[in-house]
């Protein structure tokens, strides 16, 4: 009963905000996601310098993303952003075999940051359309995301160019937001 | 006990800044190298990415491009805001722009332009990497060099401890030399560049020229000689090309005479340059320009060689020859100072004779630019009338082409057919 009126409430008196902070390693489609959610289409991206962020409408919530570059040497600034996350995208190109290990030593680094102790946890296993790509299962298991306590989370296998599995991870992520 | 652990992970840290700082350096050099100053895809300048498995410097649309393509094609790093490993660096290193246009760019059409907008070179680059639409049938893949640099460093780091054990003062630090460089192990597809040493004695220049003139039309795989510091020119000789091109080495370049370079341009005929002023004729060519100072060096050709050949300025040269519009462009492009004096564009007509001795300095590496810079813009704009005669039958490697300038000497005689071929093939 708590729960309609409260809903009932929200559609009355306005949106849920939801603050996203969208990181990975460089390449792995972060522009190209935040562009796809935002527009629809499959803009021409270059490498992030800094960051971009963009508001995106889903669900009567208001997600509003930052996505930030993800040279090895601007990693170090994703720091900046942590505060007040109540969730993180984290982006992975499945295609890449050979960094498996950097993402996932990235991804735990980030986690133990104070500031992202509430955060969940949205991965999206992108570029699922390459040859070669790793499933959400195997990933699951090179990122260790098992082992992650205390931490809701949910990998997500999704293709930004054709729009593949985003909405789907917006949808674990509202639900998320609702359960708070 | 426990000190000595910290020392060794001070040691650890110590070695893999160094190996990092050696990876930057010669990642700097490289692109310092006349062959890396363009993107390989759409030629636009001061390229400061790189894909390292392919072995090229990109803008950072075409590093976005690439991307795209996915990591089995392409592996796209940024040169400043990426780390890298010694292998990816001499990846960059064996193969670097000018041989990777001559693989991937081997079957090019002849009055191919480079596409400008967004989607047109996406699909270029696709069907170049991708597709390899138009790569040589003869390249097979060399697997990745297997290099050790650490042990370098280290031996350095126990080289300058023992040193400063001796001397107090602190020594600027070894990996940043170059040339320390291991030669990668592994069979480098390109055959030793610097063939012939034995020609130092004929002047070279024309052969150099052209051949650079020439096989930059060509996209081949020769690189351009420009003046460095000295480390440069071992990494140089280290390198190799696919074709058995012959390309003067430093030595010879140094060697080279003034009066030969003179030769070259007074037998070239007065009327070759006006066309190139043609009002009519420069729109559609410069149309074709992305961003190079084409017109500039166009523009400075005779000026330049002219008032000198003949030891005075000659009148008709300041100002009415040459169109405004010409001296014009020069100076809105931004950041297209060239290094030398050759290039000083029309407030320098007065002060020329005072250049002079600048000039002829310079004359040497300016006339190699141009020349050059020719080449690329030649082939950027791609007018069919601009065209080599022999351009079809040079065009699979170049090879035909740069054997024919490579066995050119340039005494009296040849140098007045070198001269009028050149020009012949360069000013229709």
């Amino acid at each position: 009963m708590g729960l309609t009126i409260s809903s009932v409430l929200t559609r009355l008196f306005g949106k849920k905000q939801m603050r996203i902070l969208m990181v990975g390693l460089d390449a792995a489609g972060k522009t190209t996601i935040l562009y796809k959610l935002k527009l629809g289409e499959v803009v021409t991206t270059i490498p992030t310098i800094g960051f971009n962020v963009e508001t995106v409408e889903y669900k009567n919530i208001s997600f509003t993303v930052w996505d930030v570059g993800g040279q090895n040497k601007i990693r170090k600034l994703w720091r900046h952003y942590y505060q007040n996350t109540d969730g993180l995208i984290f982006v992975i190109d499945s295609n890449d075999r050979d960094r498996n290990s950097e993402a996932s030593t990235e991804l735990h680094n980030i986690l133990e940051d104070d500031y992202l102790k509430d955060a969940v946890l949205l991965v999206f296993a992108n570029k699922q359309d390459l040859p070669n790509a790793m499933s959400a299962a195997e990933l699951t298991d090179k990122l260790d995301l098992n082992k992650l306590s205390n931490r809701s989370w949910y990998i997500q296998a999704t293709c930004a160019t054709q729009g593949d599995g985003l909405y789907e991870g917006l949808d674990w992520l509202s639900n998320e937001l609702a359960n708070k | 006990m426990l000190c000595q652990t910290k020392v060794q992970m001070y040691q650890t840290l110590d070695k893999a800044k160094q190996l990092q700082d050696k990876c930057q350096s010669v990642l700097n050099s490289l692109l310092r190298d006349e062959d890396n100053k363009y993107c390989v895809d759409c030629d636009s300048k001061g390229p400061r990415w790189a894909s390292w498995n392919i072995g090229v410097f990109l803008c950072i649309r075409c590093a976005g491009i690439h991307r795209n393509l996915g990591v089995h094609i392409s592996k796209v790093k940024s040169v400043n805001l990426d780390s890298w490993t010694p292998e990816q660096v001499v990846s960059l290193q064996q193969m670097g722009n000018s041989r990777a246009r001559a693989v991937y760019e081997a079957n090019l059409p002849d009055n191919f332009r480079r596409p400008q907008n967004d989607s047109n070179l996406e699909s270029f680059i696709r069907s170049k990497y991708e597709h390899k639409k138009y790569i040589a049938r003869e390249w097979v893949p060399v697997p990745l060099p297997k290099v050790n640099w650490e042990k370098e460093i280290e031996e350095e780091m126990e080289k300058q401890k023992r040193k400063s054990k001796t001397i107090v003062e602190k020594k600027p630090l070894p990996s940043v030399e170059v040339p320390q460089l291991p030669k990668p192990k592994t069979a480098s597809p390109k055959p030793n560049r610097i063939v012939n040493t034995e020609k130092v004695d004929n002047d070279l220049l024309i052969t150099q020229n052209g051949e650079d003139t020439f096989s930059s039309f060509l996209s081949s795989a020769p690189k351009q000689e420009e003046k460095k510091e000295a480390p440069k020119a071992d990494i140089k000789s280290e390198e190799e090309s696919f074709f058995n091109q012959t390309l003067p080495t430093e030595k010879e370049k140094v060697q080279l005479s003034k009066d030969s370079i003179m030769k070259l341009y007074s037998t070239m005929p007065m009327t070759n340059f006006n066309q190139f002023h043609n009002p009519l004729g420069q729109p559609a060519y410069q149309a074709n320009i992305p961003v190079q100072n084409t017109f500039q060096n166009y523009g400075c050709f005779p000026q330049q060689a002219y008032p000198i050949q003949n030891g005075v300025m000659m009148p008709q040269y300041s100002g009415q020859q040459f169109p405004n519009q010409c001296v014009g462009q020069q100076f809105p492009l931004p950041n297209q100072m060239q290094v030398s004096v050759g290039h000083m564009p029309h407030p320098g007509y007065q002060g020329q004779q005072n250049q002079f001795t600048n000039f002829q300095n310079n004359i040497q590496m300016s006339m190699t630019n141009q020349l050059s810079q020719f080449g690329q813009n030649y082939q950027s704009a791609a007018q069919p009338n601009y065209h080599l005669q022999n351009h079809a039958n040079a065009f699979p490697g170049g090879q035909n082409l740069q054997q024919q300038f490579g066995k050119m000497n340039l005494n009296g005689q040849t140098s007045n057919g070198t001269a009028s071929s050149l020009g012949a093939n360069i000013w229709p």
